[in-house]
C-alpha cells in the first residue's frame, strides 16, 4: 500500500468514517504494519504539539497508583453530579445548548485528538446573568429573563420602562440595562450574532461594572460565533482591567493561543 | 434485584439519570458501559507500538475511560453535551477515543523528546507543554502562509478533511496530502528550534 492510501485511511479513522469494526480493522493493522503505524504516530504527535497544556492521563513511569487515584476520581465525580444536579440552580434555562447548533454539525466529523472548539469552550464558561444591583425600574424584566419568558423582554420598548420625571442620564442607563437583558434574552434563543448587537451598545467609556458584564457576554457570543479576532479584543480588554471577569478572560486567552 | 443494564442504553435514559442524580442509575450505566463496551472501546484505540509498553497502553486506556465517565456525567448533567444520538455509548465513544489519543499523542511526544534530548535526571526539569507550546507558535510563525492556515485548520480549529477541502475548494485526498507535507514541514521547523530546551 502506497503512502497515500495510508494517510487516507489514517484520516478517515480520525474523522470517525470507519465503522467500529473498520476501526478494529485499522487498529490491527496498524499494530502489525510499522509504515503506517509511523505515519499514524506522527499524526498523533503533530496533534499533540497543539494540544494546550493539561495534566496528563499517562501512567508511564509513574509510581503513584493512578488507577487507584482514577477510580477514586471517578467516585468523587459522581458525588459531585449528584451534587450538581441537586443543588437548586434555576438558570432560566440550559444555555450551554447554544453551542450544540454548531457542534451538532461538525462534532461528528472532527479530528478524535483536537481541543475543545470555540462553542464547546463558551459552553463551559457561560453562565446565566446573575445580580442584585440592578436598577429597581427595570426590575421586572430582570425578572423575567431569569424565569425564561425573553418574548416579555425583547418586545418591550422605552416607553414600557423609562421614567418620566428622571434626567436623560438615569433613562439612559435603564437602556442600557435593557440592552443587556435584550443580548442575554437572544443568547438563550440560540441567536449570538443579534445577541452581541444588543450587547455592544451596553458598552461605555470609561468602562463601568455594567459595560463589563456586556463585554463578557458579547466574548463569549463571539466565541459561539468562531470570531476569534473579537474575542482576542475582548478578553485582552476584560483581561487588563479589574473585574469579576478579568480571572476567566485570562483562561480564554490561554486556552486560545 | 440487578437491573437490566440494557434498559439504560438510551441517551434520554442516561440524561434523565445524569439531570436526576440519580446515583443507582449512574453505578448501573457505569457498569453496563464497562461490562458490554469497554473492551470493544479498547480494541478500537489501542495498538501495539515499540516505545510503550502493552500494560502502561492498557492501564492508560483505563485512566482515560474513568476520566471519559467522569466528564461525561458532568456535561450530561448540566446539559452541555450534544445528544443526537439514540444511544449515549457512541457520543462516550467518541469522547474516549479523543481522550485517549490525545494523551497517547503526547506521551509519544515526550519519549521521542527523551530520546532526542535524553532523559532528565532525577529532579531536573524537563521540557514543559508551556516550552512546547512557545516553539509551536514560533514554528508556525516560520511557516508558509498556506501551510499555516491548513495547520491551524485541521489542528487548532479541528476541521475535519471535508471541512478543510470546502473550505479551500480542493477535493478530501488533496487536503489531506497538503496537510501531511505541510505537517512535515512544520515537524522540521519545531525540531529545528532547540534554544528553548
Amino acid at each position: 500500500m502506497d503512502e497515500e492510501a495510508y494517510l487516507i485511511r489514517i484520516a478517515d479513522y480520525l474523522d470517525g468514517k470507519m465503522s467500529p469494526a473498520g476501526e478494529e480493522e485499522f487498529m490491527r493493522d496498524v499494530s502489525g504494519d510499522a509504515a503506517l503505524r509511523a505515519l499514524f504516530e506522527q499524526e498523533l504527535e503533530m496533534a499533540a504539539l497543539f494540544t494546550p497544556a493539561t495534566p496528563s492521563a499517562a501512567p508511564v513511569r509513574r509510581t503513584f497508583p493512578y488507577r487507584v487515584a482514577a477510580v477514586a476520581a471517578a467516585v468523587v465525580a459522581v458525588a459531585v453530579g449528584v451534587y450538581i444536579v441537586t443543588v437548586d440552580r434555576t438558570p432560566p434555562r440550559s444555555v450551554a445548548a447554544v453551542a450544540s447548533d454548531t457542534t451538532r454539525v461538525v462534532a461528528p466529523a472532527r479530528p478524535d485528538t483536537l481541543r475543545a472548539t470555540d462553542p464547546v469552550l463558551a459552553a463551559r464558561y457561560y453562565q446565566p446573568y446573575e445580580s442584585a444591583k440592578d436598577p429597581v425600574e427595570v426590575s421586572y424584566y430582570y425578572n423575567q429573563y431569569r424565569r425564561g419568558r425573553y418574548a416579555d423582554v425583547l418586545d418591550a420598548k422605552p416607553v414600557d420602562y423609562q421614567v418620566l420625571d428622571a434626567g436623560g442620564s438615569k433613562n439612559a442607563r435603564l437602556q442600557r440595562y435593557m440592552q443587556l437583558y435584550k443580548g442575554l434574552c437572544l443568547l438563550e434563543e440560540k441567536q449570538p450574532g443579534r445577541a452581541r448587537r444588543y450587547l455592544d451598545s451596553a458598552w461605555t467609556s470609561p468602562p463601568d461594572a455594567l459595560t463589563n458584564t456586556a463585554q463578557w457576554y458579547s466574548l463569549l457570543a463571539a466565541l459561539w460565533q468562531g470570531d476569534r479576532a473579537a474575542v482576542h479584543n475582548l478578553a485582552d480588554n476584560l483581561s487588563r482591567r479589574p473585574n469579576p471577569y478579568q480571572d476567566r478572560a485570562r483562561k480564554i486567552l490561554q486556552e486560545l493561543l | 434485584m440487578e437491573k437490566d443494564p440494557e434498559y439504560y442504553l438510551t441517551t434520554e435514559t442516561a440524561v434523565r439519570i445524569c439531570r436526576q442524580g440519580d446515583k443507582e442509575g449512574m453505578q448501573h450505566m457505569l457498569a453496563s458501559l464497562s461490562r458490554l463496551h469497554k473492551a470493544s472501546f479498547f480494541r478500537r484505540v489501542v495498538f501495539a507500538q515499540a516505545s510503550i509498553p502493552p500494560v502502561l497502553l492498557e492501564e492508560l486506556a483505563e485512566n482515560v475511560f474513568l476520566q471519559t465517565w467522569e466528564t461525561f456525567v458532568r456535561k450530561l448533567a448540566d446539559g452541555s453535551l450534544i445528544v443526537g444520538s439514540p444511544e449515549y455509548t457512541g457520543l462516550f465513544f467518541v469522547m474516549f477515543k479523543r481522550g485517549y489519543l490525545r494523551e497517547l499523542g503526547k506521551e509519544l511526544r515526550r519519549v521521542r523528546v527523551e530520546n532526542e534530548y535524553g532523559r532528565s535526571p532525577m529532579g531536573a526539569e524537563s521540557p514543559t507543554d508551556e516550552a512546547f507550546s512557545l516553539r509551536t507558535r514560533q514554528a508556525l510563525e516560520k511557516i508558509g502562509e498556506n501551510c499555516r492556515q491548513l495547520l491551524t485548520w485541521r489542528y487548532i480549529e479541528g476541521l475535519s478533511h471535508d471541512a478543510i477541502a470546502v473550505r479551500k475548494r480542493i477535493d478530501r485526498a488533496s487536503s489531506i496530502k497538503m496537510v501531511s507535507r505541510c505537517g512535515r514541514r512544520f515537524a522540521e521547523l519545531w525540531r529545528s528550534i532547540v534554544h528553548q530546551f
